[in-house]
């Protein structure tokens, strides 16, 4: 990171934090015992886990038939939480690879639990594929793998097979960015810990010793990576979106989704960023490593990416009136006002509108609004899946075919219950790995710890008025 | 090993076909099947001791020839090889036997599809004198019967297991000492039975044969009786009729003979050429909608006890221009009623002069009106053309009165033995079922010669079980003179007997008590006076024989003014509900059977239920609501003739409210598992009329609803494509596109701008034909901007099959939909899974109101995978589990599926269907398969050995979580193409067809293959009304549809707008 940052700027560590300081505030939450909101917490969230196990062993043992899913409707909620999943699991990889090549100071204070984060939504997400094909035990012929079967091969055609390879892919470089950044700070953890705890935070560490090869090497990774992670920010969920793009359902088959799907994506990670960050900065303390900069800077670009998704909304509804496609312009007509009104009206308040009170500066460092507007967002954009895969497909060509769908207490059980598994990696996560990348605040420390910036602007101000008087 | 075809050749030897040479190669492998080598006595194979690959062949070979003909109870399990190999049975190759399936009145010659001695499919006839073919929804189901594991297995008594001597014995001393005796039967069509009931009573004199139909004919009979002297029906010859009035006699589904009407009618329907004048038109005067009521061009709806005023009306019209006499008689039928009405009288009028024709029905049992139809007739001069006395039907031969006289004999003590004959239940589908009930329980012997359970058979002291009809030797004279012959096409698969022989046997009339067969023995008798062992044999071998016919009714005169006398008497109520008959199980005879009761009602697309019928009404604004706000599925109070029950409603298109409907046949009481406690019996709301006969309506009054909703199970929701009435501001628009909305109002062409459904009165015909072509021009020219070029020349060599559907023909009578169940192994899946949507069916029939809001038409569209050549399913699976072939079909691989759902998503005709749970008791685990009929047996319906003996072995079962979906009966084809290579011929048309084309008793679904110029379907493609559904969507699919043409009298629509 550079050493010098703007003036203007406003510091992203407070508290006048010392090297040490920094250590000893990350790495705390990992050594000592769990709090009482922790274990609640956890204990909440495993119980969850357990609703989903079981939903999914139900789902399996009895069929899709116990799901409310029909003839007409082949999707309801298994796929709309995958997408919303993957969505969610934009925001790490976007924090950490393109922020990284942008250079955005701001992204050291969230990106390795914006990251996790990730991994976690990626894993949840990729639950739902599995769980949703009537015969799970078959998975496996969606890899292309060698076989006596003719050999007889996967169908490169689909949009659903580049999805196994678009999140697969996606799972695997996202785990080694985060992964390689945890490096330095688990053997930080492991050089303070001693007996059982320093064995194995060693073999996780890989010996790291901090030399200064080892340091260049990491770099020179970390930037590969980054590399190879940025345009999988934008493929991953383009892929997705051709899932519905690549179909001919009208409300589907639409070329706006990909630039949609990508913006609504980073529109949901980043909400999710901040409902895991708000808690996680008060109940772990950290609010002097993710401060109200942070959340500012959050909160614009969620007004950017609700803003651009809001204008994707509006551009369908032009594009379908100005289509005259008679499917295209009832697709969208029911959308809006048809049996599945209220999710479009959830929709469109949750991602258009309210987003746009982030206008106001006032409101983007308000933690509380943020807390409420990522919520808002998230159920806004989980409304947004249904509103396409669901609603789209209730009432399609052929009215005798039309139906409705409400999801049975399995489905809903399959969604609680992956927030339970979400959560329960995440509270894990929080306990054994540094939540804020150690190393990496510790690189912008001098350019933007609130010591320092107090100096740079005292400089500044000094030498600006000692310009002036050379110029006088 | 000498093919003149053959080409290659190893050395010189072979080259001359040196004798020792090709014995020796010969031997070598085993070309041929066991079975024929083994019976080969000249081969040196016997010689030889079996050898270990010969004993894996005999082994492999007993597997496949899995269940054997004859005699097997448990026919999974056992695979016994045959010792001497039938000569009709090839495995793997069907055999086809000409039979009838006969229950009570519905008669239909059929073929029998046989795979290794066990029936699984029912075709019609083709030489049928009167079906000519054509099948019915029941007719096809038939099959699934044979194997109902409710069926009876062994004689009982008091419900305790006995044997045949036991139970002859016994009800013998019964008769013997009997006061008097009542045998119960419906219709019997049959010569063999009733002389054998003849001979029964020439032994007990006391006995007298009493004969009902629980859909009742029998003031018609009567009626004729008094009018021409016989006790018989005439025939009707719908399709030498230019108007045709059907006064709630649904002949194209349940009335009479159905079958033969449907196609009749559709031949003075088909439309040619967009320069056609005139197809026949059928009006309808009705009070619940049926079948006749939705295909009728004008419909009136009358309150059932209006029927006689609606008949005077039209009678006096017509009386008044020929100087009839005029009847005086009219019930507050309204004035629109009455112009309506008139306007259909003088179209009748008018279309009876100058060499056209029409024909009055009347489905009423009431003995005047039935004699004013003839009279209305005579003065229309309808016999001789399209009524034709020469050929008396016998599809009808019910007299209530005699029943009525029956039951109070028993109860009176006057008859203390009653024998209940084939599935007679007349406990249940009569009025006074309570009655008989009641009397059965006292002081009276009572037999049952039945297949399965019943509400009858139930209290009956005595079961006979009778084969089932496939089981059966017998004949049917539907016409006089026409007799087709039942023969069995399996050995009875339990301890039952021909109810000939029962008879036979309780009065010591049996020929040969040795035979094995002695009922082949006894109506080989019977049939000895018509011709010798050749007739028999050409008879057998077509299903049918001429018999004579004796003479032409004559027509006496019928007294007017006696006729109409009865009217007066009449009550109407504010609101009456029609018991009407339903296409699928009848008046409940055919409840017991799973596919029919999942068949959806053609017209309310509901299963396995019976409810009450409520109008519809559009708010002007932009709602259509039902009466009193109530929807589909939920429940209120209603009391009909006095009594107070819930019942579900349906909210329907084409309900008066005052005229409501409910359906016969549900509602009945130990009948296994399948028919038991499903929906309400509205039997004992029925009453008689003056003069005995059952009246089919009740007086209705609604209560409140109850709170449920969900009691209905429909398959389809949304019902219109088109329906117009006037806005608050008086502009006629088309309403369900401005209620299509929850929270806006909808804008005009939301549906109806689709191309999915044309349709066009035809004078309208040659602009409507105009406007498709335009629309279909420019479907091409957006199917031209692509930028992959098409890949149509692919299919321009060797066969490409496609399908052709006409929905002028098409009636709904469900037909073709059993048909595909039964040649595709579909599961029934139950009410609850339909409820979800759940239903398997690969091919629907959708129903579409259009027209006047009040008095709408209605348009089946029989629907169906369409084989795209750019199918959206293909290209999304993502394990390539369906694949286009060469010849144009869409292929399913079921054991590449892994139900990702996606290829039904993506289906823009939503005929995918996927197997959401265990529907066929397919997997590894039994704790999951799905439980059809609720009612938590020990063996699931498909897990049953006798019901998968039904199964078609051509067609692989599918298990829980796959796709499927019409495959346009790919077995079919192959075994056409098979045929035509067995024969070194070239494939022509008609070698190939599917189920649901062989079944359509009006031949409105063509299948064949397009790349043959001379098949039908290939004329078809080119004909002006033809058009493909979603065309501009460039799916490029394979079934092409022609427009639905009406023929309205715009005079009656002008009255509604």
């Amino acid at each position: 990171m550079g050493a010098i940052s703007s003036p203007i700027r406003n510091p992203l560590i407070t508290g006048r934090k010392t090297y040490a300081q920094i250590t000893e505030d990350i790495c705390r939450p990992t050594e000592r015992t769990p709090s009482f909101a922790w274990v609640v917490a956890f204990a909440l969230a495993v119980t969850f886990l357990a609703v989903y196990l079981f939903c999914v062993f139900y789902t399996v043992w009895k069929g899709i038939g116990s799901w409310n899913l029909n003839r007409t409707i082949g999707w309801g909620w298994d796929i709309t939480n995958f997408v919303w999943w993957v969505g969610i699991g934009h925001a790490g990889t976007l924090i950490s690879a393109i922020l990284l090549l942008f250079r955005q100071k701001w992204r050291t204070g969230v990106n390795r639990a914006a990251e996790a984060m990730t991994i976690f939504a990626v894993i949840c997400a990729g639950q739902f594929p599995l769980i949703h094909m009537g015969r799970i035990w078959l998975a496996f012929f969606i890899f292309p793998y060698p076989n006596t079967r003719g050999p007889l091969w996967v169908n490169f055609n689909s949009p659903l097979l580049w999805d196994v390879f678009a999140i697969s892919t996606y799972f695997t470089v996202s785990l080694l960015f985060w992964y390689t950044g945890l490096v330095p700070d688990l053997a930080t953890v492991r050089d303070r810990a001693k007996g059982i705890r320093k064995k194995l935070y060693g073999i996780a560490s890989f010996g790291w010793t901090g030399s200064a090869k080892h340091w260049q090497r990491w770099e020179s990774l970390s930037l590969i990576l980054a590399g190879l992670a940025t345009p999988l920010v934008l493929s991953v969920h383009t892929i997705v979106s051709f899932d519905f793009a690549t179909s001919v359902i009208p409300g589907w088959h639409t070329t706006i989704f990909p630039p949609y799907f990508v913006a609504g994506a980073i529109f949901s990670g980043f909400a999710m960023v901040q409902t895991l960050m708000i808690i996680t900065r008060k109940v772990l303390n950290l609010k002097d490593y993710i401060t109200l900069e942070h959340i500012e800077s959050m909160n614009k670009v969620i007004l950017l990416t609700g803003t651009i998704v809001g204008v994707a909304y509006l551009t369908e509804l032009f594009i379908s009136w100005y289509s005259q496609y008679p499917y295209e312009q009832f697709a969208f007509f029911n959308r809006a006002t048809g049996p599945y009104w209220y999710t479009y009206f959830a929709m469109m308040s949750c991602n258009l509108l309210s987003p746009q009170i982030f206008w106001s500066r006032k409101m983007r460092r308000n933690v509380t609004v943020t807390f409420i507007m990522s919520i808002f967002v998230n159920i806004g954009m989980w409304y947004e899946r249904f509103v396409i895969i669901a609603t789209t497909l209730a009432r399609d060509y052929l009215p005798s075919s039309w139906s409705m769908y409400y999801p049975t207490w399995v489905e809903v059980g399959l969604f609680l219950g992956s927030l339970g598994l979400f959560f329960t990696l995440f509270l894990i996560f929080v306990r054994v790995a540094p939540v804020v990348a150690i190393a990496e605040v510790k690189s912008i420390l001098k350019s933007s710890g609130d010591q320092y910036t107090e100096k740079f602007e005292k400089y500044h101000h000094e030498k600006q008025f000692a310009n002036e008087a050379s110029d006088a | 090993m000498q093919d003149k075809s053959k080409n290659v050749w190893v050395g010189k030897a072979d080259l001359v076909g040196d004798t020792e040479f090709v014995e020796v190669e010969s031997s070598k492998f085993f070309d041929l099947p066991v079975a024929q080598e083994l019976s080969d006595e000249k081969s040196k194979l016997l010689a030889t001791p079996a050898k270990r690959r010969d004993f894996l062949k005999m082994m492999g070979f007993s597997l496949g020839a899995a269940t054997v003909a004859a005699a097997c109870e448990a026919p999974i399990r056992r695979a016994i090889p045959y010792m001497t190999k039938p000569d009709a049975i090839v495995p793997g190759v069907p055999t086809y036997y000409a039979s009838t399936i006969v229950r009570g009145g519905d008669v239909c010659p059929v073929l029998v599809k046989t795979r290794e001695g066990r029936p699984i499919k029912i075709e019609g006839n083709k030489l049928s004198s009167f079906t000519k073919g054509g099948t019915s929804a029941r007719a096809q189901a038939s099959v699934l019967d044979l194997y109902d594991s409710n069926r009876y297995a062994h004689p009982m008594k008091d419900g305790q297991n006995s044997d045949w001597s036991a139970v002859t014995n016994e009800i013998k001393a019964k008769l013997k000492s009997a006061r008097g005796i009542k045998l119960i039967s419906n219709t019997i069509v049959s010569p063999f039975t009733k002389k054998s009931i003849a001979d029964f009573i020439q032994t007990y004199s006391n006995a007298e044969h009493v004969v009902y139909d629980a859909v009742s004919s029998s003031a018609m009979l009567d009626a004729h009786k008094s009018a021409f002297g016989t006790r018989a029906l005439p025939s009707y010859h719908f399709d030498k009729a230019n108007v045709i009035l059907s006064l709630d006699a649904d002949f194209l589904g349940t009335w009479i003979s159905p079958i033969e009407y449907a196609a009749d009618f559709i031949k003075g329907r088909k439309v040619k050429g967009t320069n056609q004048k005139e197809i026949s038109r059928l009006y309808a005067v009705e009070s619940a909608m049926t079948l006749t009521g939705s295909n009728a061009d004008n419909r009136v709806v009358v309150k059932p006890s209006q029927s006689a005023a609606a008949l005077v009306t039209i009678y006096n019209r017509v009386a008044s221009k020929t100087g009839g006499s005029n009847a005086s008689y009219s019930a507050g039928l309204s004035d629109k009623v009455i112009a309506k009405l008139n306007h259909m009288a003088d179209d009748l009028w008018n279309s009876s002069r100058n060499g056209r024709h029409t024909l009055v029905v009347n489905g009423a049992n009431n003995l005047g009106e039935q004699l004013l139809t003839i009279e209305l007739n005579r003065l229309l001069g309808n016999f001789g053309s399209t009524i034709t006395t020469d050929r008396a039907c016998y599809l009808r031969q019910g007299d209530d009165i005699a029943l009525g006289k029956a039951i109070n004999d028993i109860e009176k003590g006057a008859a203390d033995v009653v024998i209940f004959m084939d599935d007679a239940n007349p406990v249940y589908d009569t009025p006074n079922g309570a009655k008989l009930a009641e009397v059965l329980n006292g002081n009276v012997t009572s037999v049952a010669l039945t297949t399965r359970p019943n509400d009858t058979s139930t209290l009956c002291s005595y079961i006979c079980p009778i084969h089932h009809n496939l089981e059966s030797w017998g004949d049917a004279e539907a016409y006089a003179g026409e007799l087709s012959l039942i023969q069995p096409v399996i050995s009875p698969l339990h301890n039952s007997r021909a109810r000939e022989v029962i008879l036979a046997a309780l009065s010591d009339n049996l020929v040969d008590p040795k035979e094995e067969r002695m009922d082949y023995a006894m109506l080989r008798n019977s049939w000895n006076e018509r011709g010798g062992q050749k007739f028999w044999e050409q008879s057998l071998s077509d299903g049918f024989a001429n018999g004579s016919s004796g003479g032409p009714m004559v027509l006496g005169t019928v007294d007017v003014g006696a006729a109409v006398r009865s009217f007066a008497s009449r009550n109407t109520s504010e609101r009456e509900v029609k018991f009407y008959e339903t296409v699928n199980i009848g008046a409940g005879q055919y409840a017991s059977n799973p596919w029919l009761q999942e068949m959806p009602d053609p017209i309310y697309r509901t299963v396995w239920d019976n409810f009450v019928t409520i109008p519809v009404s559009w708010d002007g604004k932009r709602t259509i609501s039902g009466m009193n706000g109530w929807s589909t599925g939920d429940v209120v109070e209603v009391t009909i003739a006095g009594k107070t029950m819930n019942a579900p409603v349906v909210d329907q298109f084409g309900v008066v409210d005052g005229a409501h409907g409910m359906a016969l046949g549900y509602g009945r009481k130990n009948s296994g598992a399948v028919a038991s406690n499903v929906g309400i019996n509205v039997f004992d709301l029925m009453s008689t009329d003056d003069d005995g006969y059952t009246q089919y309506y009740a007086p209705l009054s609604f209560g409140n609803s109850v709170g449920e909703s969900d009691a209905i199970a429909s398959v389809q929701y949304h019902h219109t494509f088109g329906i117009k009435d006037k806005n608050a501001e008086g502009v006629t628009l088309n309403v369900d596109e401005q209620s299509i909305s929850a929270i806006a109002t909808g804008y005009q062409g939301a549906l109806t701008d689709r191309s999915i459904l044309y349709h066009a009165n035809i004078d309208e015909l040659e602009s409507a034909a105009d406007d498709l072509h335009h629309k279909r021009e420019h479907a091409h020219h957006l199917n031209e901007q692509t930028i992959y070029e098409g890949h149509d020349h692919l299919y321009d060599n060797g066969h490409k099959w496609e399908m052709n559907v006409d929905l002028s023909s098409c009636i709904g009578c469900g037909a073709c939909q059993v048909a595909c169940i039964a040649e595709n192994n579909v599961p029934v899946v139950g009410k609850e899974q339909v409820k979800v949507h759940h239903e398997m069916t690969w091919m629907r029939i959708d129903r579409y109101f259009f027209g006047d809001i009040e008095s709408p038409n209605t348009a089946y569209q029989p629907m169906m995978c369409q084989h795209c050549d750019n199918a959206p399913c293909e290209n999304v699976c993502p394990v390539g589990a369906t694949q286009h072939s060469s010849e144009g079909l869409n292929h399913m691989t079921y054991n590449r599926c892994i139900g990702t759902r996606y290829c039904a998503n993506n289906c823009p005709f939503k005929v995918r269907r996927f197997n959401w749970l265990d529907y066929t008791a397919a997997d590894l685990f039994g704790a999951n398969e799905n439980d059809p009929f609720g009612n938590d047996p020990e063996t699931p319906f498909y897990a049953e050995n006798l019901t998968r003996m039904v199964l078609n072995p051509d067609v692989t079962v599918r298990t829980r979580g796959v796709i499927e979906k019409c495959s346009f009966c790919i077995q079919k084809i192959q075994q056409g193409k098979l045929l035509a290579k067995s024969e070194n011929r070239a494939l022509v048309d008609g070698d190939v067809t599917t189920a649901c084309a062989t079944a359509c008793p009006t031949g409105a679904i063509v299948f064949g293959d397009i790349n043959n110029k001379d098949t039908e379907v290939a004329k078809l493609e080119k004909h002006p009304l033809n058009y493909y559904v979603l065309e501009e969507t460039n799916v490029r699919s394979a079934v092409g549809y022609r427009m639905k043409v009406t023929n309205r009298n715009n005079k009656i629509n002008e009255l509604d707008a």
